[in-house]
């Protein structure tokens, strides 16, 4: 059972998402409701279980994923048995101010884990019971468990307010992890980590549909900018790696045209890998097994350059964090000996300041930016100031407006932890979920809303231009890069593309 | 004798129990860093700041450290939890020291060993007063905020409640002088049972009782989330450090954390 520390099994084949074993994935994409719990008894290996799912069994698989998750973390022993319940985290999370269901206060929702750690893991819940607020497991709690800890969106604001620094993100990934062992998942997250098995990004992109999504964005700049500027695929000979997020290539391209202006313009000799097109890693979320997979995947993709030496990490900010917090420790300590991992507002920050790529604050005259702080960006992995700074460097004086509160305090937009079901029931939901993040917007009222982040963008997209949409349609989101494109003064290209006129 | 039988099962099962739960939750790896930023930049920088975080309660602090931002209204709660939480780290030293030195301990201020058993006695009839009105102020809470209501199972009401039945009998006792116990009669009880001669509890029936409570308080510490006592400073240091080694870092850069252009 123990297959996490499982060296030989946790390498990747190496094309690995041509492994024949995965092609029986397929058939367990079924049903279209997305929080309707959904059938898939382990994630890794990514194959079905043969015989049908047992009641009887539920308190043993239970038990056991809980056991052997207990035993390797710290943090959830630590967060099952120092809550007080001191009601502090009431007001932090953004999810119960919208929804306003008891069940999504932090504390109410770690205690749908925490009663059955206290039932099975502790002597006081043995012997006393119902009194110390310990349970059975039970089909129903699990259904329930598996309702809140999926609209949490990992955000970590709980952690700020708690007194003992007690951290629901952390409980609530672990927690998904056991629920997976007991047969639930999100459909929609389980489609995202099949399709990174499969294709290696979340979108289903494969190379001839890159190449051709890649020619049409190259058409575009031409007719933008009258400049031939190119996005190279696997150049094995560049000196700089892009990463990007999949999601740029088709949902904001926008976002790829920025970073092929700013690296055209600063005369960078850079390529992407057709095999990493993604950042992200939804293992983050939910599997802790497959994100030091994917995490290494990357990894072993970044290692084919040869003369690479930098690599540039895309506006993903989940995938940001993983790389940064977590890739030495769960991957090696060598891993930054051979490149320059940078996330791409270090490497404009460096190109602006070093006066590489000029860039005229006076297309955003009269217009108004605000800045959405992405969670995993800001609490996560402390990029926090940057953004700010580059900001500050093309935008004209008193365009820029913080939304309150901001930084490390930011309300998050209820789209983390990838939360972007679009089935109908689903979406009323999430237009509840982000509810905090469309009155900030409100109060400031926006012309530009930057986010730096894939799931953000998709998600601050729904919020202006579907669950507020009578409020909030003008609002544009566009990615940091997006506008440090538009207004760099190197090559000769018509207004800038949001330029009020 | 059963409450010597019971004194030292307690003794036994805090100072065994507590270092174990503690033992328990060193065994498990952090597997990756968790850190909330911004962070301190080094290691004594996130020492201090858990120590302080703990010892003065977050929300305050976080309007310290953030005035602009923070919108909290983690207040009330932080008042009735850091009085009592003072009150009581004054009343445990106050039984330490001040049965040990059988109220002597302000000498080493320099005044005579009378004033300082005043002061010692006024001191813990302070602090019991304000423990026992805090701990009533958090029942209170917990059982008219609708919210901690919920929230709450009966164990919370059970542990301020004993907490506060320790605290109310100990200032009758103080307060009521036909039951007050001498630190004498208290340190020769003690020194009885650290000996292992026990000697005879005074006869006194709300001694007995707050006795009683006591040793439940500590059999039932270990199990129960008073644990927080230490695992806080488990968690606030998993959130607070912030290890360059472990992380991919490039602080060439750093500069540009420092800029508050925009603040
Ligand atoms: C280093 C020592 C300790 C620290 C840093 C600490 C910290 C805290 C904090 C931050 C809270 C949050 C809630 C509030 O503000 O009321 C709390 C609650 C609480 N603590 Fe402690 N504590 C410590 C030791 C103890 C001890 C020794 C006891 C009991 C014997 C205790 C009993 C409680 C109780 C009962 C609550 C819940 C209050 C309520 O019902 O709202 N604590 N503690
Ligand atoms: S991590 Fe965010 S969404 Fe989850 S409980 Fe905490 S505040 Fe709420
Ligand atoms: S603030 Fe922390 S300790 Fe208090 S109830 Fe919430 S999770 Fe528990």
């Amino acid at each position: 059972m123990n297959f996490d520390r499982n060296e030989e099994q946790g390498r990747f084949p190496q094309r690995w998402w041509e492994d024949e074993r995965l092609k029986t994935v397929q058939t367990m994409d079924k049903g279209d409701k997305h929080l309707v719990p959904f059938f898939a008894p382990k994630i890794y290996p990514l194959e079905p279980m043969d015989k049908p799912f047992d009641e009887t069994e539920l308190e043993s698989r239970f038990v056991s994923a809980f056991a052997r998750i207990l035993a390797e973390h710290r943090q959830l022993k630590v967060y099952m048995e120092s809550c007080v319940k001191c009601g502090a985290c009431m007001n932090a999370c953004h999810t119960y101010q919208g929804t306003g269901e008891l069940r999504n206060i932090p504390v109410m929702r770690a205690d749908l884990l925490r009663r059955y750690y206290k039932k099975y893991f502790t002597t006081q819940g043995a012997i006393l019971g119902p009194i110390v607020g310990a349970e059975k497991v039970t089909l129903e709690g699990l259904k329930e468990m598996y309702y809140y800890f999926y609209q949490c969106s990992q955000c970590r604001r709980c952690s700020y307010y708690c007194p003992m620094g007690i951290d629901t993100a952390e409980i609530t990934r672990y927690g998904r992890e056991i629920l997976i062992q007991c047969g639930f998942v999100s459909q929609f997250h389980w489609s995202v980590l099949t399709s990174m098995w499969k294709t290696g990004n979340h979108m289903v992109i494969t190379k001839p549909g890159l190449m051709d999504t890649v020619e049409f964005l190259e058409e575009e700049l031409k007719e933008e900018t009258g400049v031939d500027i190119k996005i190279p695929i696997d150049e094995w000979d560049a000196d700089l790696l892009y990463n990007p997020s999949s999601a740029d290539f088709f949902a904001y391209p926008d976002t790829m045209i920025g970073v092929a202006k700013v690296m055209h313009a600063a005369g960078i000799k850079w390529t992407i890998s057709s095999d990493i097109i993604e950042t992200g890693n939804f293992g983050l979320f939910l599997h802790e097994n497959t994100m030091r997979m994917l995490n290494k995947r990357l990894i072993d993709q970044t290692f084919k350059m040869k003369n690479c030496k930098e690599v540039v990490l895309g506006e993903c900010a989940h995938g940001w964090r993983t790389w940064k917090m977590m890739t030495k420790t769960i991957n090696g300590e060598w891993v930054d000996k051979k490149f320059h991992y940078v996330h791409l507002v270090h490497k404009l920050i460096e190109l602006i300041d070093s006066g590489i790529i000029k860039v005229d604050p006076s297309r955003y005259e009269g217009m108004k930016v605000t800045l959405h702080d992405s969670c995993n960006n800001s609490r996560g992995a402390g990029i926090i100031e940057e953004p700010r700074y580059v900001l500050s460097k093309i935008l004209p004086d008193g365009v820029f407006t913080e939304m309150t509160p901001n930084r490390e305090m930011n309300w998050c937009c209820g789209g983390g932890s990838g939360i972007l079901w679009d089935d109908p029931e689903s979406i009323n939901l999430r237009v509840k979920l982000s509810k905090n993040k469309a009155e900030q917007y409100m109060s400031v009222d926006p012309d530009i809303a930057v986010v730096i982040c894939s799931i953000g963008k998709a998600h601050n997209s729904f919020i202006v231009h579907e669950g507020y949409k009578k409020e909030l349609d003008h609002v544009k989101i566009k990615g940091l890069v997006d506008l440090v494109g538009d207004a760099i003064v190197d090559f000769p290209f018509p207004a800038g593309k949001y330029a009020k006129s | 004798m059963v409450s010597n039988v019971l004194s030292y099962l307690a003794i036994v099962v805090f100072f065994v129990g507590v270092p174990l739960q503690v033992y328990r939750w060193m065994k498990a790896p952090v597997v990756y860093p968790l850190t909330d930023f911004p962070a301190p930049k080094t290691a004594e920088g996130a020492f201090i700041k858990v120590l302080l975080d703990s010892f003065l309660f977050r929300p305050i602090l976080l309007k310290i450290y953030n005035s602009t931002v923070y919108s909290g209204k983690g207040t009330d709660l932080w008042i009735g939890g850091w009085v009592f939480h003072v009150s009581l780290a004054l009343i445990i030293i106050g039984h330490i020291v001040g049965i040990g030195t059988l109220g002597h301990q302000f000498t080493i201020l320099g005044v005579s060993p009378e004033t300082s058993l005043h002061m010692s006695e006024l001191l813990g009839t302070v602090s019991g007063i304000f423990l026992s009105l805090s701990l009533i102020y958090l029942l209170l809470r917990r059982f008219f905020n609708p919210i901690v209501r919920v929230m709450s199972d009966g164990i919370d009401y059970l542990i301020v409640l004993l907490i506060l039945g320790i605290s109310c009998m100990g200032n009758f006792m103080r307060l009521n002088p036909t039951y007050e116990v001498e630190y004498d009669v208290a340190q020769r009880w003690i020194m009885g049972l650290f000996t292992l001669h026990p000697v005879a509890l005074p006869d006194n029936p709300i001694f007995t009782w707050h006795l009683f409570l006591v040793e439940i308080l500590l059999i039932y510490f270990p199990f129960s989330k008073l644990m927080h006592s230490c695992g806080i400073f488990f968690a606030r240091w998993m959130i607070t450090n912030y290890d360059p080694k472990k992380v991919m870092v490039f602080d060439w850069r750093s500069k540009v954390c420092e800029w508050t252009g925009g603040k």
